[in-house]
């Protein structure tokens, strides 16, 4: 191993202590006989959701959310120059930075981006690209960098949601915001928003999943889709969860979404009622000889389309002229 | 310029810690110092100790300014700026004898704690090193550690579900920056812009007792004598008020 | 709407595959395969190693995907790079799956000593569907490999000893019955694809790799590409993948 010269090194070899825990794998049940989970929920109720925009001073647009004890945090730079060269491309491109935090897990994370993060980073460029008006902003690219400071499941979700609220929250041109829901599948339990325990915990029989879908709700689009670990065909396509799951996630009934509605609506009532429904008039970017945003329009008449949300908590598409 | 520099001014952003924020971790602290955030978290894991300190735990306290926090700073190893705070850091943490690191040791020469002090910066702006410090010293004060024992027979080391021990700390170094214009102007706390137009930046570092810990000055213009001393009288007042704050923080979170 | 694509199959045919099984000599076990013009590679070495600590008693596989330069010119110099960890990453997750390997049977002294399968996958010629073409490949290397057998002597003192088989015919081979299969369905307009040729993948704007087990099971959905997929399509995708589990 090389030393990394970068950092303060402790010792080559540690071990966490979990490793040297007793404790018997056998007695951990997701669900008890009364229906309830570990945490008293019902297998499908969502935990508390709580977000906030605008919590990045530097940032053009940033998020951070908790998930019950999911804490994730995400900051959005852009739509600035593409710094590869070969990143160049005729339409904007997103750059996702996926890391957790080393003390987020039960056991240390490293330092380095590992497998697992990379695959992360992919999945929420992907899921959040048709969601974002690509080509508004041409050969220039939009960073998004996600921290999960704690990690008590359903972190990859908590990140989409994250991500697609600091998006809007930077004024980046976007059709839709892009919503996210974990679920844990075992032989014959269906949980919605697993923690951290019930992800890792695997049941003897043959089904043993984690399932997260992110969904375009306003158009009713999958925008993103992993699942890992066994589970039936049948059971995915028939009588399945999937369809129940799907429609968890349809606007009216996905409790993420309608937490992140009351949030969005919390906001804007705190900063004057709807008219102003994010928390910062368009922003001036701050770098310097950034004065013109990258579409060539001045920043005070940037048109903003962005979704609103009405009183009645309904949704509602509002396309405006800010000045 | 958010504050007109007048003369000697000390001005206090909102300070706001914030102590046991992070469940997965064994000690964590959130530091709001104006918009300046740091979390820090403390993950504890086991090693062997080294060979000539066999008594010996280990403290590792790392900086991570991570392109999340401010557009400046780019992703991949840590930069200039997070070694140099990073290195300083260890360094305070070393002087100040912060920690008896003999505590950390559980068996002599086979087992020992090793305290990992991961601060990540999440909103940079200026005076990242005061607001490391104090994020530091908050997250070590409500570390909990779980009992060890180690099984005669097997050698083997099992731990207690539950993390009861607190660490011991044997000083409370709390650093206070200044930024200095031209050999006339000082200001504490300075801002990211203030950090940018200064010519100069000091970073004093005192114990509870009033001593002097560590003094940086890396370059910058030169700074007369009596405004230095001037700056170590400014930074035990403050440092003081600091710890009394942290006190509370650390009460309230606990009751 | 015709079911016929512009070589000629229907939307839900694979092309011509070939396999070949023991090509590399000096591995565990090796496969050649060709789905028409995508070539792949795939050698399995079998090494001795230490467990992971989380799991004490078992062993593991790394994946390793290598793309020639001669594959595709995107691929010279460290272009391949990012596809390539991607790649290893689906198949490492894959594999993590309970039940896709008996994975217990490789351990050797628990907490000690386990056989580590490093499964080198080497991309010859790129003519679209890697995916599908490596799993295929890894499957029929892993169903040619051969572990020799060991066994573990107790000396006077309570260590251990591990005594490896010099007999030619002493080795054991993995139970593949329950490796699954890539299958990557790619939309292309209205309709979906299986086996996408090159060109057909440019046209792609979004498309779903699972990956299916020989009794019906998924051990993994990822949607990759960046378009969002309809209920409907998405549904009809994921019954198709199922459908298509017929190959080797």
């Amino acid at each position: 191993m090389p030393v990394d010269k970068k950092r303060i090194t402790g010792p080559e070899e540690t071990q966490s202590p979990l490793l040297f825990q007793k404790y018997d794998k056998s007695s951990v049940i997701l669900v008890d006989e009364n229906g309830k989970r570990q945490d008293e929920r019902d297998a499908n109720d969502c935990r508390p959701i709580f977000m906030k925009a605008g919590v990045v001073s530097q940032a053009q647009g940033s998020a951070y959310i908790e998930l019950g004890k999911t804490k994730v945090i995400c900051a959005v730079y852009g739509p600035r120059e593409v710094l590869r060269r070969e990143d160049f491309s005729m339409t904007g491109i997103l750059k996702c930075d996926f890391k957790f935090a080393t003390f987020s897990c039960p056991v240390r994370r490293k330092f380095q981006p590992d497998t697992e993060e990379r695959e992360f980073a992919l999945i929420i460029e992907q899921a959040l690209s048709p969601a974002v008006c690509l080509h508004k902003f041409p050969k220039s690219q939009v960073d998004i960098n996600i921290k999960v400071l704690e990690n008590d499941g359903s972190a990859l979700s908590a990140a989409i949601i994250c991500s697609s609220v600091a998006l809007s929250d930077a004024a980046v041109e976007m059709y839709d915001v892009v919503t996210a829901c974990s679920l844990r599948l075992s032989e014959d339990t269906m949980l919605l928003d697993p923690t951290y325990q019930e992800e890792v915990t695997s049941i003897r029989g043959d089904s043993n999943a984690n399932l997260t879908i992110g969904l375009l709700p306003s158009i009713n689009q999958t925008s993103a889709m992993l699942q890992k670990g066994h589970i039936d065909c049948d059971r995915l396509l028939k009588w399945t969860p999937l369809k129940s799951f799907l429609h968890y996630l349809l606007p009216s009934r996905c409790p993420s979404l309608l937490v992140f509605c009351l949030t969005t609506q919390r906001i804007a009532d705190l900063y004057g009622g709807l008219s102003e429904n994010l928390p910062h008039g368009p922003r001036v970017p701050q770098e310097v000889g950034h004065k013109q945003t990258p579409t060539g329009e001045r920043n005070g008449t940037r048109r903003r389309k962005m979704i609103a949300v009405s009183k009645n908590g309904k949704r509602e598409q509002n396309d405006r002229r800010q000045n | 310029m958010t504050q007109p520099p007048s003369k000697y001014a000390v001005v206090d952003h909102l300070f706001y810690p914030m102590m046991g924020t992070i469940g997965n971790a064994d000690g964590s602290a959130l530091v709001k110092l104006g918009n300046t955030t740091v979390i820090c978290g403390i993950k504890a894991e086991f090693s062997a100790p080294l060979l000539d300190e066999p008594t010996k735990g280990y403290l590792v306290p790392n900086v991570e300014l991570p392109p999340l926090c401010s557009s400046q700073f780019k992703s991949g190893p840590p930069g200039d700026q997070a070694q140099v705070v990073s290195q300083l850091i260890d360094n305070i943490v070393k002087s100040s004898k912060l920690i008896n690191l003999e505590s950390l040791c559980i068996a002599e020469g086979t087992l020992c704690w090793v305290l990992h002090c991961d601060m990540i910066c999440l909103d940079y702006e200026g005076n990242v090193v005061d607001a490391c410090l104090l994020s530091l010293l908050a997250a070590l004060k409500n570390v909990l550690l779980p009992d060890v024992r180690i099984v005669e027979d097997s050698g083997l080391a099992v731990t207690s579900e539950k993390s009861t021990i607190p660490l011991d700390l044997s000083s409370h170094p709390v650093s206070t920056s200044f930024v200095v214009f031209d050999d006339s102007i000082l200001l504490a706390d300075p801002t990211k812009e203030e950090e940018t137009m200064a010519t100069g930046v000091v970073t004093i570092v005192t114990t509870e007792d009033g001593n002097l810990c560590a003094v940086h000055k890396p370059g910058g213009s030169p700074l007369p004598v009596n405004k230095m001393q001037d700056c170590i009288a400014r930074s035990k007042e403050r440092a003081n008020k600091v710890r009394k704050l942290l006190e509370k923080t650390f009460k309230s979170s606990k009751g | 709407m015709e079911d016929v694509r512009t070589d000629g199959r229907s939307c839900e045919e694979y092309r011509q595959v070939e396999v070949e099984c023991g090509v590399v000599s000096n591995t565990s076990g090796s496969s050649r395969l060709r789905l028409l013009n995508t070539e792949v590679i795939v050698g399995v070495k079998a090494e001795m190693g230490n467990p992971s600590p989380s799991h004490p008693n078992e062993g593991r596989l790394e994946f390793m995907v290598d793309f020639s330069a001669n594959a595709s010119p995107e691929f010279e110099g460290r272009g391949g790079d990012d596809l390539s960890v991607e790649m290893s990453t689906r198949f490492a997750e894959v594999f993590r799956t309970q039940s896709v390997l008996d994975l217990v049977s490789l351990g050797i002294i628990d907490g000690q000593c386990c056989w580590i399968l490093y499964v080198d996958i080497v991309v010859l010629e790129c003519g679209g569907n890697l995916l599908d073409a490596m799993s295929l490949a890894v499957k029929a290397a892993l169903a040619n490999t051969r572990i020799p057998k060991v066994t573990v002597l107790k000396d006077s003192e309570g260590g251990e000893d591990i005594e490896v088989s010099d007999d030619p015919d002493g080795y054991n081979t993995l139970n593949i019955d329950m490796v699954p299969l890539f299958v990557t369905l790619s939309k292309i307009g209205q309709r979906h694809v299986v086996d996408a040729t090159l060109e057909e993948e440019c046209c792609c704007s979004a498309s779903l790799v699972t990956s299916v087990d020989s009794s019906g099971k998924f051990t993994g959905v990822v949607k990759k590409g960046t378009s969002s997929l309809s209920n409907e399509s998405l549904h009809e995708m994921l019954q198709a993948s199922f459908q298509d589990n017929y190959l080797p």
